[in-house]
């Protein structure tokens, strides 16, 4: 199940941490946010895995530091990672359709999932 | 089915080498090892049992169920033993009718590598450091091929434990060497990204990891038959086994040849009786 952060500013994401959310799943009963912004999403995602990683000093990490490189994100918290972003875009994200490198860096994951 | 002079195949899943083809053996493992050279890795021979808490630790039970033989033994019990040899020990299928087992600790090797990283628990290193070693590994598989995919087989590794650097640098080292070697003994091969062989993979977060960051190559013989792999496993032995570079869980990488699948490439692609590429 995922952890949930809060976005740095005013949200109405699902509070509810269901698995798997989706924006056409009638049972989570959420919808896509407009008000969402770019910089919010990167922001989300740095307390993610700031809040996992408490030594990273703060505003860390940057939006091209590389996270699985430098262990900021291991192999038991991708899946995660993966909820997160799954209800950080109200979308959900068929694992197959992963491709290399979408979880590199803020960037990266950005591009990936937000773009 | 490949047939070649030096060459018996068992219905267990093994094969018997002799003659030409166990020099082939021989020649190709030597020349692996004058690869490991190159960083002066140390070799190591280690035995074919493994503590079952050595793979515990890196969970790898739960990974990889249906790859696990074990070996087994009688319960010592006298009256267990008594009662084995009163019935018939073995059936007319040739399958063994064991009274009661002794509780099982070990698992025969499934990669030569692991041994090296309980071997080097709780080290700390202030410099790359670079090991090999040759086992004989068991997979259990649900069909065997002759020299490509067996029950036992001879798995020659190098492994670096050491920064995220030095161990990419490895890494690129061991496939530039790999490719030299290829080409010079023209073997059609490619590197293709691979994952390993996880059981349920998509309830399995490493093989999730794994797709999002291919740490695994593999050199595939005719596009079909890895012969060698390279592995990038970060700090995950690192962690697991309490080995340390300057006080960090050390990075491990490692390059693993499937010896038998050199010899079956070779028998492919020259033919089975020589003469081979000089090696």
């Amino acid at each position: 199940m995922a952890d949930r952060v809060a976005l740095s500013t005013d949200d109405d994401l699902d509070p509810a941490p269901a698995a798997r959310p989706s924006a056409a799943d009638p049972a989570t009963g959420t919808v896509p946010d407009p008000d969402v912004t770019e910089p919010d999403v990167r922001e989300a995602l740095r307390s993610w895995i700031a809040e996992r990683n408490p030594e990273l000093p703060p505003g860390e990490p940057a939006d091209d530091t590389r996270l699985i490189e430098l262990r900021y994100l291991t192999s038991l918290q991708v899946a995660d990672l993966l909820l997160f972003v799954e209800e950080l875009r109200q979308e959900p994200i068929d694992p197959a359709s992963l491709r290399p490198g979408v979880f590199r860096s803020i960037d990266a994951i950005h591009a990936a999932f937000f773009s | 089915m490949i047939d070649a002079p030096g060459l018996r195949w068992l219905p267990n899943g093994q094969s018997v080498l002799s003659g030409p083809l166990l020099g082939l053996t021989e020649g190709l493992d030597h020349r692996f090892l004058s690869l490991a050279a190159r960083w002066d890795a140390a070799d190591h021979r280690f035995p074919t049992f493994l503590a079952a808490t050595v793979l515990e630790r890196i969970d790898w039970f739960r990974s990889f169920p249906q790859l696990a033989t074990f070996p087994v033994s009688l319960d010592p019990d006298e009256a267990n033993l008594t009662s084995f040899t009163a019935g018939q020990p073995v059936d007319g299928e040739g399958r063994v009718r064991p009274t009661s087992f002794a509780p099982i600790h070990d698992v025969l090797t499934p990669a030569a590598c692991y041994h090296l990283y309980d071997h080097h628990q709780g080290r700390a290193f202030d410099r790359p450091r670079y090991f090999t070693t040759r086992n004989t590994c068991f997979r259990r598989e649900d069909h065997y091929v002759p020299l490509e995919r067996q029950w036992s087989f001879a798995m020659r590794e190098i492994v670096c434990m050491g920064t995220a650097g030095e161990t990419r640098a490895f890494i690129d080292q061991a496939t530039a060497d790999v490719d030299r070697l290829v080409a010079a003994i023209g073997l059609p091969v490619r590197w293709a990204h691979a994952s390993d062989p996880f059981f349920r993979p998509s309830e399995n977060p490493q093989y999730l990891m794994q797709q999002v960051d291919p740490t695994k190559e593999e050199l595939l013989f005719d596009d079909r038959l890895a012969i060698a792999s390279t592995n990038l496993h970060h700090d995950h032995f690192g962690r697991a086994f309490d080995i340390r570079r300057d006080g960090e869980p050390v990075r491990t990488a490692c390059i693993a040849f499937g010896i038998e699948r050199w010899v079956a490439a070779f028998l492919h692609h020259y033919g089975t009786e020589g003469p081979w590429p000089a090696l």
